[in-house]
């Protein structure tokens, strides 16, 4: 479902070449839940824009959902981004001057959907988030916890392939980051593939699946249910 | 397939610009002004174009003009006026010379009421007068229509106290009209008009177009040459050169003038070109000041424009990030700031309709312009579209090329 194969990516500047990336090998099947560790600097955000097509990469091949997107232009990779892939950030990343109605509405708009589809689509997001009845608030006048909840409702009111999440506990309490955690875990059971980067070991425990990156590569794997499932194993 | 348009809210749009209050404020205000100035400035400016178009009816190009002055006591005007302009008339160069005070652009002359049936009651047409002799058409380069021109025997010599009526004049098309409402000019001819309700003259002929010299009624285009001329010390010939032989004509003309009579002085040598371009001197500077000011506003609007879209793109650096990742592609960014940018120039343009129409209606009460016509409008929003679309063209530009893997970015 998502492969990548010797994906390498370099930073330059006029200075100083960086490689984030060397050889990346991964491969993730349909429903897994993958929490991506690493030290800071380890290329884990890297991975996480290259694989939601935030980033484009340097050499070796990528193939999502069985497309080979190595090569997509600008408006090809912003529909797989809006067809597929969901994402959530560790700062919400809502955007503060949109209620939650509109902030949920604003890839269902980029994907096309008519109004009556978006508005069914929003409302059934954000009530699954438990939302539904703040949906004329700011993001402002929500509290972190509820903030991600917002974001996660907005991650999946279009019903992707695969949830992205950058430290999505981050700027949450333990309480809240719990919650949060329920809720990516009911995600993943009722589906859809999850790849969480972490630097929470405890977070990450609750994966299915374990990813420590060091130096721009995947150099060990726990994979906790390996044994039924053996195609999540890194390539 | 979806227009870019269709995948923008425009809702969310509107709500965000309402919240930059104060700085929304005065981009609405300054684009109001600017399509009020843009829209009564280019109306002006039309109008003083049209004014320096128009044609005057004589063959401006190749006639100039110089005064006589004698200043002797036995100096007899009659005689040296007949003896210049009959050996002008000899000269090579020339087409034809005459004796008059007033031609179009000279500032001076006098006006008369004309009018079809004799009495007081009577309608009357306003029309300068000029006193031209049978050499006048030919030498204005005057087109006669309709009729016959003067004979020499019809032309009267006078001094100013000679209060004698000629019994025939002709007339511009444009009196024939006001008077006999009809474009049929050969019809007119023959008719008999009143003048100040005192004499009556029988129209002679009619020509197309002759400007008054100065147009203190708004009628420029109605004239009535008299058979007359009047002899004075100081005499003013108008002499219509060959087709480009004006400068050549000028200078043979002065010095011969100078020569040929020692108890005058020649003076004042000028062209109708010169004179025309120091009437409308004026009219040139208001047209250069109000493109001066539309041009200033304009850029400062644009400058406006253009700071407001680019402090935008500079505060929602992230949030343009975002949308980037949420699967928007570059054109949805170049769009939502065009679209930003039109529902803000909408709002001017609806304020500045108002303000426009208000500054038309104080012109029109102060200075009796006409009114605004809606075309004026129009221009002035066209305008300032495109300027708000050039204006945020750069920084929607820089929008549209950040990349999507800022929405991972810490702030």
């Amino acid at each position: 479902m998502l492969k990548m194969t010797d994906v390498k990516k370099v930073f330059r500047t006029d200075l100083v070449e960086t490689h984030a990336l060397r050889d990346f090998n991964l491969h993730v099947g349909e429903g897994d839940f993958v929490a991506v560790t690493g030290p800071s600097g380890s290329g884990k955000t890297t991975f996480l824009n290259i694989a939601g097509l935030l980033e484009t990469f340097n050499g070796g091949t990528y193939e999502l959902d069985g497309q080979d997107v190595s090569n997509l232009n600008d408006k090809k990779r912003s529909q797989l981004r809006n067809e597929k892939i969901g994402f959530i950030f560790q700062s919400f990343n809502l955007i503060p001057d949109l209620n939650l109605f509109d902030n949920v509405d604003v890839p269902l708009r980029y994907r096309g959907f008519n109004s009556a589809e978006r508005k069914k689509r929003i409302e059934s997001s954000l009530e699954m988030v438990g939302l539904a009845q703040r949906m004329k608030h700011l993001p402002s006048q929500l509290s972190g916890g509820q903030q991600q909840r917002v974001a996660i409702a907005r991650a999946l009111a279009g019903e992707p392939r695969f949830l992205l999440a950058d430290e999505p506990t981050g700027n949450l309490d333990t309480q809240m980051a719990n919650s949060v955690m329920d809720l990516l875990k009911s995600i993943n059971a009722a589906g859809t593939t999850i790849i969480m980067v972490t630097h929470d070991g405890q977070l990450a425990s609750q994966a299915r699946r374990n990813i420590y990156v060091r130096d721009g590569k995947v150099s060990e794997v726990n994979d906790t249910d390996a044994a039924t499932a053996p195609h999540l194993a890194a390539v | 397939m979806n227009l870019p348009f269709s995948r923008i809210a425009f809702r969310p749009i509107i709500s965000t610009l309402l919240r930059q209050k104060y700085a929304m404020t005065m981009l609405l205000l300054q684009i109001a002004l600017t399509l009020a100035v843009i829209s009564n400035g280019l109306f002006i400016i039309s109008q003083r174009l049209d004014i320096l178009q128009r044609p005057s009816g004589i063959d401006e190009p190749n006639i100039f003009v110089l005064t006589s002055s004698g200043f002797t006591e036995n100096f007899n005007p009659q005689t040296s006026m007949q003896a210049d302009l009959a050996e002008l008339r000899q000269m090579p160069n020339i087409i034809n010379a005459v004796a008059t005070y007033s031609f179009p652009f000279s500032g001076s002359g006098d006006w008369d009421e004309l009018q079809t049936l004799a009495g007081s009651d009577q309608n009357t047409v306003p029309a300068a007068s000029y006193k031209l002799d049978e050499n006048g058409i030919d030498a204005l380069g005057l087109s006669l229509l309709a009729g016959e021109n003067f004979t020499a025997s019809e032309v009267l010599w006078q001094t100013e106290d000679n209060k004698t009526f000629p019994s025939v004049a002709i007339i511009t098309t444009s009196v024939a009209t006001d008077l006999f409402n009809t474009t049929d000019w050969a019809s007119v001819v023959g008719k008999t008009i009143y003048i100040n309700d005192i004499h009556s003259v029988v129209v002679k002929g009619i020509v197309l177009q002759l400007q008054a010299p100065w147009d203190p009624v708004g009628q420029i285009e109605n004239s009535i040459i008299y058979p007359r001329v009047v002899t004075r010390n100081s005499a003013r010939y108008l002499i219509r050169a060959k087709l480009s032989m004006l400068q050549e004509t000028t200078a043979d003309v002065e010095q011969y003038l100078g020569m040929s009579n020692q108890q005058r002085m020649i003076r004042k040598v000028e062209s109708i070109k010169t004179i025309r371009k120091q009437v409308y001197g004026p009219d040139i500077a208001a047209i250069t000041i109000l493109l001066v000011v539309i041009t200033a506003l304009s850029i400062i609007s644009a400058m406006g424009i253009a700071g407001m879209a680019s402090f935008n793109v500079i505060k929602r650096h992230k949030q343009i990030g975002i949308r980037r990742a949420l699967g928007a592609n570059k054109v949805d960014i170049l769009s939502h700031f065009f679209v930003e940018n039109i529902i803000q120039t909408t709002g001017g343009i609806f304020i500045g309709c108002i303000f426009a129409l208000g500054l038309n209606v104080f012109l029109v009460a102060q200075y009796a312009l006409p009114k605004l016509p809606l075309t004026y409008i129009f221009i002035g929003i066209f305008c300032l579209y495109l300027l708000g679309i050039l204006a945020t063209l750069k920084p929607a530009l820089k929008a549209m090329n950040i990349s999507p893997a800022e929405a991972t970015r810490s702030q």
